[in-house]
Parts: structure tokens; sequence; C-alpha cells
């Protein structure tokens, strides 16, 4: 495809004996992207690739058409928010935007002015003037985007800009997200949190372990997700009678008693599940006290998305 | 207000020449480096630097002896502490803040990234070696009663001052740079700019009284110095000074200019055959 402004196929990159890129494929395009997995699934290794700021080990890397890796001009075109602080804590806010607009080659007039619109831009105007070590986390992100933004670029990498930030920083951030979206840039950003890329964008890549694990729109992810089996507890009055009723639903898959008021269900089908449940309870005269799910965390997901492709890959059954 | 429209064409803009980045980048550092504490050891500096000059001054005729020497030996001292400061501050402060991952994610090549950094350290060792020693230089020839003889003298004064100047910047720098470059923690750069500076003076003493052999004392680098200072761009030294000074100027040269190449290859292998420096 000719839209493709990055376009990685079959990236991997080792440190040592850890591989934390492993035969990654992908291809972002205009607008937002989200680059969605748990810590340590290799978000920030694939950035600091299409930064140049790393070498791939194997595979191929292009953006915008070119190789990253040693090619200074293409840095003109990229704004960076990296994952730790790049600061130096002695300066003002405003003295370090105009410090990085000049290293990204712009007149110190041009700087200024610039560092003054991104402040107000990232709603930090009147902490403009004070030091940087005085920041709190959200507005070190804040600033981090603001330095990303200063020389224009075509192509924004984000890397977790919302963590550590409180929620209005989070809100500001999100807000910035959707202006750069809207001024037609194309946009990369990564978290370990589903829920808090959906807010920006539709399209995302999930990666565990190295791999692009699917990649496409939030739906038909969340829906790959709802075939993982899920595991709900239960705190309801007369638990082995409820599990007995429980297990003729054909929205429940297996139940275990734990304790005399304690139920472990299990079910493909989340949605379906707290869809009937309620009406199962008033029907079936029970007393719920908690319902909550056990399954959460993306990693659970992750790994049962990992061992289908395995599975799929070695010819073995499908579900 | 707000983020503007895109506007970029790819590759429109105009190149960015090299130099004028590594320009760009030195000035800034130039900038932020001269803080109280460079600005006490630069002062230190001057104030030592005319109290020897001066004592060399009351002595007869000094340009035709050897006050000179001395004056540069005391400089190597000053450098010493300054270079420290600066391997403190230059690159070890960018590891351990992350800014040289603002530089690198920038249109600059790690390349243009090391030298601009090493001209910013030169800069600063500069200042207390190239400009005191000219000053000193001009005092004495304007205080100094004016003759023909004199005038031969002093002129010939004027190379080897400058080269030894700039000899002691480009070896100080590079050593500078090197070690700050490998760690993290600027107190061992520091650390290690004493090191390779004193230390082969201990090795030198050691093993040059001990075996009574004059080549050990090429250790320091000091001694090297000055045997280029002395045997190749012909400054005057006392008869009374020790015999190593009049080894040949090239030994001397070599073991100076395998410490600046060994430094710069060094830095290289650690940005350029090792990206670990950002990951
Ligand atoms: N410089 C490094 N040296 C060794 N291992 C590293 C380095 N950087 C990252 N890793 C490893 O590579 C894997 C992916 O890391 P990373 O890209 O930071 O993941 P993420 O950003 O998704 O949390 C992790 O297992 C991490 O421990
Ligand atoms: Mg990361």
């Amino acid at each position: 495809m000719t839209d493709d402004i990055i376009l990685a196929n079959d990236l991997s990159k080792w440190y040592g004996e850890i591989i934390a890129l492993n035969r990654f494929s992908a291809s972002i395009g205009k607008g937002v992207t989200g680059v969605v997995g748990p810590n340590g699934s290799g978000k920030s290794t694939f950035f600091k690739i299409i930064m140049g700021l790393v070498r791939q080990s194997s595979g191929t890397i292009r953006v915008a058409g070119e190789k990253p890796w040693n090619n200074p001009k293409l840095r003109k075109i990229l704004g960076y928010v990296p994952e730790r602080d790049i600061f130096f804590p002695w300066m003002t806010g405003e003295e370090f935007l105009v410090k990085s607009a000049r290293l990204s080659g712009m007149q110190t007039n041009d700087a200024k002015k610039k560092a003054k619109e991104l402040l107000e831009i990232v709603g930090l105007a009147e902490d403009g003037g004070r030091r940087i070590y005085g920041y709190s986390r959200g507005m070190k992100q804040r600033l981090k985007i603001a330095q990303a933004l200063i020389h224009e670029p075509e192509i924004v990498i984000m890397d977790e800009p919302m963590s550590g930030a409180d929620p209005v920083a989070r809100r500001k951030i999100m807000d910035i997200v959707h202006q750069i979206d809207a001024s037609g840039r194309c946009v990369v950003i990564s978290s370990h949190i589903l829920y808090e890329i959906e807010r920006m964008t539709k399209n995302v890549i999930l990666i565990y372990r190295g791999w692009a694990v699917a990649q496409g729109r939030v739906e038909d992810i969340r829906a790959l997700m709802n075939m993982y089996p899920h595991r709900i507890r239960v705190v309801c009055s007369n638990a082995r009678d409820v599990a007995k009723e429980l297990i003729g639903m054909n929205w429940v898959k297996r139940v275990g008693v734990e304790r005399d008021n304690e139920l472990i269900v299990e079910t493909s089908m989340p949605n379906e599940f707290y869809t009937n449940f309620p009406k199962f309870c008033v029907e079936c005269g029970v007393h719920v006290d908690e319902i909550r799910s056990l399954d959460d965390n993306l990693e659970a997901v992750f790994n049962y998305l990992i061992s289908r492709r395995l599975n799929y890959a070695a010819g073995g059954e499908r579900e | 207000m707000g983020i503007s429209p895109l506007t970029y064409t790819p590759w429109s803009g105009t190149r960015m020449g090299r130099l004028k980045n590594v320009l760009r980048i030195v000035f800034e550092e130039a900038k932020i480096r001269v803080t109280v504490w460079s600005l006490i050891i630069i002062l230190i500096t001057y104030l030592l630097v005319y109290i020897n000059a001066f004592y060399q001054a009351v002595r007869p005729a000094p340009i035709e002896k050897y006050g000179y020497v001395s004056t540069i030996g005391n400089l190597y001292l000053y450098m010493m502490l300054l270079s420290a400061y600066l391997a403190f501050n230059i690159i070890s402060r960018d590891l351990k803040n992350g800014s040289i991952i603002l530089y690198l994610s920038r249109p600059i090549t790690r390349i243009e990234y090391i030298v601009s950094k090493f001209l910013a350290v030169c800069f600063h060792l500069s200042l207390i070696t190239i400009v005191p020693l000219l000053l000193v230089y001009i005092i004495d020839i304007a205080s100094l009663p004016q003759s023909s003889k004199f005038i031969t003298e002093a002129s010939k004064l004027l190379l080897p001052l400058i080269g030894s100047a700039l000899l002691m910047v480009i070896l100080f720098g590079s050593v500078t740079i090197m070690l700050s470059s490998l760690t993290k923690d600027g107190k061992w750069a520091s650390a290690g700019v004493f090191g390779v500076f004193l230390i082969g003076g201990f090795i030198a003493e050691i093993v040059g009284s001990a075996l009574n052999n004059n080549y050990a004392y090429l250790f320091y680098l000091w001694n090297s110095v000055i045997i280029v200072v002395i045997n190749m761009f012909g400054m005057r030294i006392s008869p009374r000074s020790p015999p190593w000074y009049h080894l040949p100027w090239y030994y001397g040269l070599s073991i100076i200019i395998g410490a600046i190449v060994l430094s710069f290859s060094v830095v290289y292998w650690r940005f350029l055959r090792r990206e670990g420096i950002v990951a």
C-alpha cells in the first residue's frame, strides 16, 4: 500500500540473549494508531527503531519510505515523546523548548515564539518560567509532548504519554492527540491499557512478547478478546445450588464452587454473561454480594491469543 | 490557537549543514557550562598564572630563561581541575538525565554530537590555556627592556606557547570526552581524569627510579607534553632539569597522539558500535 507511512516487516531485535521484538510486522498509515501491549512487550523498542535510536537485528523498516538508522534528515519530520525523561532539570520549561527547537535547526526568535505557542497548547503557559525539577509527572509528560511538536513534525511517536499523569493531564493529553490528528498528521501512541487507547483511536496494533498479535479496529480486537474464556468470581448465598442452576445455561462453560458462598464462573461469552446473569438472579431469587472479573488484565488475554496463533501455525486444533 | 495544519512536504526543507549543526550545539553547550564552578576554576587559574608570571618577571630577563615551562606546568594542574569538572557534566549528565535522546531524536548525527561536545570542552580548556599564556606573553614583552636580541628571542617563543597550549587542549579534551561517555555517574568520570593524568606520574616515579630508566617517565602524560614542548617546539629549559626531559620529541608525541586516538576509539565504540548508550 502506498498509504503506509511506517512499514515494519519481520522486524527482530535482540539485546544480547533477550529478544525484544520477534518478527514484528505492522503497517501504519495516517491518523492515530495505538500500539497496545503489557510492559516488556517491545513497544518502546519498536519506537526506538522508528526514531533511529536503535538498529534492528533483522527485518526491514521504512518510515516515509526511508531507513531510519543513521538518517538525520528523516528526524526533521519525526517528533518523539520518549518513555523516560529527557530534561535538563535546571532549565525552565520554556528554555528547554527553545533549546529543543534550536537543535532542530530553528532560529532563536522563531524558537521563542513557537515555544510560547506550544506551552499554551499543552496547558503549561503559567509554568513555562518555572524550573523543570519542580514539575509534576503530568507536567513533565506535557512538556515532552510540546518538545516533540515544536518543529511541526509530520509523524509523532508517543511512548506511553499518559503514564503517571494525573486525570487533568490525561484529559489534556487526549485533547492534544485529537488536535494533532485533526491537523492531518500521523500519530503512533503506545500504552499498556487498552481502554486508554480506545478513547483516542479505533485503530490498534496488539503487541505481546515482541509479536504483533493482531492489528485492526478496536471492536474486532474486543471481539477476539471476548472469545477468551473469561473467569468471573461471584459471591452469593447458597453457592452450591446456584452452581447447579448455572451449569444449564448456554452462556456458561464451567462452574466451580470455591466456598459455601463463592463461585468461579467460566464463560467464553462475557457479554452474554453480564446481560443475562442479573435476570437469572431475579428468576432464581439469588442474592448476589459481588461480581468480579478475574481476567481483566491484558496479559492473560495475550497469552491466550498467542497460544491460539502458535497452535494455528503448528497445524494444531483451531477453535 | 492550536496545532497548525500539516503544511510540510517531505524533504523540501533546506538541508541543514553539518558545520552549522555542530556550531549551534557548541554555542548552546558553551552557554550552559559556564556556571559558577567553572568560572571559579577559570578565575583561580588566571590568578595563579599571573602570580607565577610575576614571580618569573621579577627575575632578570625571563623570556630568555625558562619561566614559561613552569607556567605550562602549572597549567597542566589547572586543566586537570577544569577537565574533572567538565567530565562530570559534558556527556555523563546527558546519559543520566536522558537528554542524550533529545539530541539524537533530532536531525543530529552521533558524530556531530561527539564533535560538538569535544569542541565545547576545547573551548573551555582554551580559556585557561591559550588565553592566559598569550596575556602573560604580551605583558612580558611590554614590561621588559626592548632590544633587537630580545625581539628575536621573544618571537621564537610564540610558536612553542601556542603549540603546547593546543596540544594540551586537544589531549585533555579527548580524554575528558572519553571518560564522560563511559559512565552516567559523573563522579567516576571526574575521578578518571585525575587517574589518567596523575597516576601515570606515580608509576613513572616508582618504575623510573627503581629501574633507573628514563623511558619509564613517559608514562606520565605531563612528561610527554614537556618533551614535545622542549625538543620539538624548542622551548628553553634550565640546565638542571631532569634527564628524561631530553628524550626525543617523537616519543612524547607518539604517546600523546596514542592517548588521543585511544580516547576517540573508545568514544566511537561507545556511540557507534554499540547503540546501548540510548537503549
Ligand atoms: N537496553 C536493553 N537491554 C536489555 N534488554 C532490554 C533493553 N531494552 C529493553 N530490553 C528488554 O526488551 C524487552 C522489551 O522492552 P520494551 O521495548 O521496553 O518493552 P515495553 O516498552 O513494551 O515495555 C523487555 O524484555 C526488556 O527487558
Ligand atoms: Mg516501554
